[in-house]
């Protein structure tokens, strides 16, 4: 039996994320097709709208789209993680609005170069230069919401308010 | 139309855990406990791996283990054998364990009885290595009959462990296992990573590693001044 036969169908039935409810009564995630493999994606979108909705709600802006810095050792796959926003943006204010993610290579310290050095592949942990090994990561481990696009109109409005 | 703004917030999103994170492991500092995760792929023999390690730290440590598991309490059955104190963290639906479920299971459990918790993540080598869980120690643990390449196609999960074992080693002549190409694959993706080789099944090589647990345990209780 595989993985996905095993885990896909129990999803169906509710899910036990932290703060997920909406998957339950929401997002229909068998129409969907998500599968095991998409979990982990969609628990950390689901992690990425609720920033920006409570960034968003804080401002009162409404926004367009979510900037994301994703590492390449954070751990998540980003087409994966594509599809899985748009399942998270269901039924909330970010419906429609657009996940534009910005990749972060590996960055490393090397020492006897005395400078930061950019993997090229996460499958050696060794400087490009020199090839002393290395674990002292500068970047690449990002996970994080660092910009979002509001409508302009909005802003004014709400600055009219004031 | 109008034009969009774009307005920073920096927010990481993994905050949540993070935050429920540091809380466990000021919790694990102050009982004295010493918390290993283990990370695996499934069918790794990460079971059988731990009711072996429960057992045979038993007659000198105080010993608990979390396990999480997708739906079945299978594991927690098994490693009750040992006759530690299991509990079972059943996932649902989710791909691995996350820092709130293990603050939940550990409600009703004083720490401070404890000289080892272990904790069992789901059996995945992708999606637990985004989740600190406050541990002290993150084990992976590979079977040489998944091959000597496994550290090159998880390298997240490796790079973010303290320590690797390498199981079932009483197969190793029948699949042919390159001992030193398993090596550099491992040194590749974590330069510098302790590596145990070892059996659960005939217990060759144990000795070593548990050997290495108890050293951890030292010096962790060395520096929280327990």
């Amino acid at each position: 039996m595989s993985p996905l036969n095993y885990w896909g169908p129990s999803l169906r039935s509710g899910s036990q994320i932290p703060g997920s409810e909406r998957l339950s009564d929401g997002a229909d995630l068998s129409r969907a097709g998500i599968e095991y493999a998409e979990m982990h994606e969609l628990s950390i979108a689901m992690g990425i709208v609720d920033a920006a909705l409570d960034e968003s709600q804080r401002r009162g802006v409404e926004v367009s789209a979510v900037h994301l810095r994703l590492g390449a050792l954070s751990g998540v796959v980003n087409d994966a993680l594509l599809f899985s926003y748009e399942v998270a943006c269901q039924d909330t204010p970010l419906e429609g609005s657009q996940l534009i993610v910005e990749d972060v290579p590996v960055v490393v310290f090397c020492v006897p170069c005395n400078a930061e050095r950019e993997l090229p592949s996460v499958q050696l942990f060794a400087c490009p230069e020199c090839g002393t090994p290395t674990m002292d990561v500068r970047r690449g481990k990002e996970l994080e919401v660092f910009a979002l696009e509001v409508k302009e109109e909005e802003l004014q409005e709400k600055g009219g308010q004031a | 139309m109008s034009e969009p703004r774009l307005v920073e917030v920096r927010r990481n999103v993994l905050k949540q855990n993070d935050v429920i994170a540091r809380a466990l492991r000021e919790q694990f500092r102050a009982a004295g406990v010493f918390v290993v995760s283990l990370v695996s792929s499934p069918g790794s023999g990460k079971t059988t791996f731990l009711e072996k390690t429960l057992t045979q730290l038993q007659p000198r440590y105080r010993v608990a283990a979390l396990v999480g598991d997708l739906a079945t309490e299978n594991d927690a059955v098994r490693l009750a054998r040992s006759k530690a104190p299991v509990k079972q963290i059943t996932t649902g639906t989710l791909c691995h364990l996350e820092a709130s479920m293990v603050q939940n299971a550990l409600q009703d459990w004083d720490l401070r009885t404890m000289d080892f918790l272990f904790i069992e993540n789901v059996g995945n080598l992708v999606c637990p290595s985004s989740y600190d869980l406050g541990e002290n120690l993150r084990l992976v643990l590979m079977s040489v009959t998944e091959g000597e390449d496994k550290p090159l196609k998880y390298p997240t999960i490796f790079n973010s462990a303290d320590v690797a074992v390498v199981t079932k080693n009483e197969l190793a002549e029948a699949v042919e296992f390159d001992w030193n190409a398993a090596q550099t694959s491992i040194q590749a993706v974590r330069p510098g990573m302790q590596i145990f080789r070892l059996s659960a099944k005939t217990g060759q090589g144990m000795e070593e590693y548990l050997g290495f647990l108890a050293q951890q345990l030292a010096e962790h209780r060395a520096v929280a001044h327990i």
